[in-house]
């Protein structure tokens, strides 16, 4: 394939990050192509269907969401919506996969003609931004894989996208700051909630305040929610793990113990809810296999929510020009992918020599004064990211505790029991478990059960995380059908 | 209708939505909304189960809804394995969600189709 077209920035990605890039980048006479899956612009936090006014009291201190959707907004202005690229001004390509990145920043997409169907084009950027986001992370139980078990994220999406309940009544568990927010939007749609059923004890939670020290709106967000909560006298309970979802066909009952300070299960507490839905997490994955696969170097930092993409000061990863902003430099939150969209744009318009159209209002030291503030705000969100992924963690021992019988590897079936016996052979790599087993070589390409055979090995190991590796990942990094090559 | 689960209508009331259509799922009519995904049309219907594994044939439904996990794969126009929380719904469309079917369609062509549509699987 020759290349179809140019482009100076071409950004991956139309979540936070990638908006505020394209939204600073706009205007200064360059051709920018904005990649994204999904048909919105906005990624996985700006969601909303329209609705009918309502009475029900939203509360948002930080104010990113408000400030989100009028970018959004703004960038849907910007850009030309399309499905095939043509490399003049700024395009915004919806419902494409990319594929792979090659030498010299060549981009192989997958996306729709209206007339053709699946199809594939080529086209290629001086500079490169990533922003791929994040996913969120799971701790497997028995019966994790039934039809009625899902995200929280999943539940979000379904009544925020498309204004549909999972189920009349929810049980929502886990550990993650998702399962306040799912539930308050829960009470407000007309949903009922089950319980709230936290993985963490309130004792562990106040340990990590002090992360949280200049994040006081955060705080009082947290607070919002649980009010509601208790108004609706939701049942809440702290220090609970998830032993297993049962039923044949499809979720019928969950049964919950509790866990001693050790995190193990304590036998005799268990309890039963019956329920159609069930909706978990715990925390957020960075979506780093495209930049993988580009040969962006990785990191592994538990504070950042594990493997994330290195990158220097100016966000530029270890590919020339190739540079990546938002949750794949570390879960964080929306404050620093905004400021990371911001710095990223900046870092190119330096790099593209102009710095002149930049229009740096607000510092008497121009560009530099820019980079110092940006940088600081950045550290800042970082140190709530730290808040943030502690919150959602599980012990070690959780992982090390899956029975044998539970499914770890959803597409190709294989058990906790299956990975036990290849680990006691000598396969203690993510590569090494790979090849014994096939976990990991489904349908996700181990986007779902990567993470947890990364925390599976490290408990039962005690292996650190960077002997371990990284999964190595190859283009095409998203499944495609053999027609969208046949069509172009 | 047998495959509908007890749940008949999950959708919000406050909402508004695009234009109303039908589908087919299982080669029986589904209301769906213009501007949502097979997914949401199928779970406001209470249709959780879509489709079976491949090598143990247990049910699979939804996890993530956010195109990563693929385990919401259904069958759309004849096209296997699409993914139903990234497809936008569109009048008349011929969904299957095989939940008794035991064989493997991960690298096979599906029945009934032309020569020239071959649908396979890269990964």
């Amino acid at each position: 394939m020759t290349v179809q077209c140019k482009y100076h920035v071409i950004i991956v990605g139309c979540g936070l990050a990638g908006m505020y890039a394209a939204d600073t980048l706009a205007g200064k006479g360059l051709d920018i192509l904005i990649i994204d899956e999904n048909v919105h612009a906005g990624g996985q936090l700006l969601r909303k269907v329209p609705k009918k006014a309502s009475w029900f009291p939203r509360m948002e201190p930080d104010g990113m969401k408000k400030k989100g959707f009028s970018l959004a907004q703004r960038v849907k202005r910007l850009s030309r919506e399309t499905n095939i690229p043509s490399g003049r001004g700024m395009e915004r390509l919806i419902q494409a996969q990319v594929l792979g990145i090659f030498s010299e920043n060549r981009l192989l997409i997958q996306t729709f003609s209206p007339n053709k169907g699946e199809t594939m084009v080529d086209v290629q950027a001086d500079h490169l931004i990533l922003a791929t986001g994040a996913r969120e992370r799971y701790l497997p139980f028995k019966g994790w894989d039934l039809p009625g078990v899902i995200s929280l994220g999943a539940a979000q999406i379904l009544m925020k996208s498309h204004g549909v309940l999972p189920a009349r009544e929810t049980l929502i568990a886990g550990s993650s700051p998702l399962q306040m927010v799912l539930a308050t939007e829960l009470l407000a749609n007309g949903g009922r909630v089950s319980a709230l059923l936290d993985e963490n004890t309130l004792k562990t939670k106040l340990s990590f305040l002090p992360h949280i020290k200049n994040h006081w709106p955060k705080l009082l967000e947290g607070g919002f929610h649980m009010g509601k909560m208790a108004l609706a006298r939701t049942p809440m309970e702290q220090g609970v793990r998830i032993v297993e979802a049962c039923g044949g066909e499809r979720l019928k009952s969950v049964i919950v113990a509790k866990t001693n300070f050790k995190g193990h299960v304590i036998r005799g507490t268990e309890t039963t809810w019956p329920t159609r839905s069930l909706a978990m997490g715990y925390g957020f994955v960075p979506n780093i296999e495209l930049p993988v696969q580009a040969g962006c170097g990785v990191s592994y930092d538990k504070d950042k929510g594990g493997w994330v993409i290195q990158v220097d000061d100016h966000l530029e990863t270890s590919v020339p020009s190739v540079y990546a902003a938002g949750e794949i430099t570390g879960i964080a939150g929306a404050k620093k992918s905004h400021v990371e969209g911001k710095l990223v744009a900046l870092s190119i318009l330096e790099k593209l020599g102009k710095m002149d159209q930049v229009g740096v209002t607000d510092g008497k030291d121009g560009l530099q004064g820019e980079y110092r503030r940006l940088m600081a705000q950045r550290r800042r969100q970082m140190d709530y990211g730290v808040f943030l992924n502690d919150l959602c963690r599980v012990p070690s021992s959780a992982y090390a505790a899956i029975p044998d019988d539970t499914v770890i590897c959803r597409c190709e079936e294989i058990t906790m029991g299956q990975i036990k016996k290849s680990l006691g052979q000598g396969f203690n790599t993510t590569g090494g478990l790979k090849k014994a087993t096939r976990c990991g070589m489904g349908r996700c390409q181990g986007r779902t059960c990567g993470p947890i055979i990364l925390d599976i090995i490290t408990a039962l190991t005690r292996k650190k995380p960077e002997t371990i590796g990284a999964s190595h990942t190859r283009a095409p990094v998203k499944n495609v059908g053999v027609s969208a090559f046949l069509n172009s | 209708m047998d495959n509908i689960g007890i749940e008949t209508d999950l959708r919000i009331g406050s909402v508004q939505r695009g234009q109303k259509i039908t589908l087919t799922v299982d080669g029986k009519p589904v209301t769906a909304y213009e501007g949502e995904t097979v997914h949401a049309a199928l779970v406001a219907s209470g249709i959780q189960i879509l489709g079976t594994t491949r090598k143990t044939h247990q049910n699979r439904g939804i996890l993530c809804g956010m195109g990563i996990c693929y385990q919401c794969r259904v069958e759309i126009n004849g096209i296997p394995d699409q993914r139903a929380c990234m497809t936008q719904v569109k009048a008349n469309m011929d969904i299957l969600t095989h939940p008794n079917e035991s064989h493997n369609t991960d690298m096979a062509p599906s029945p009934g189709k032309q020569g020239s549509e071959i649908q396979g699987e890269i990964q």
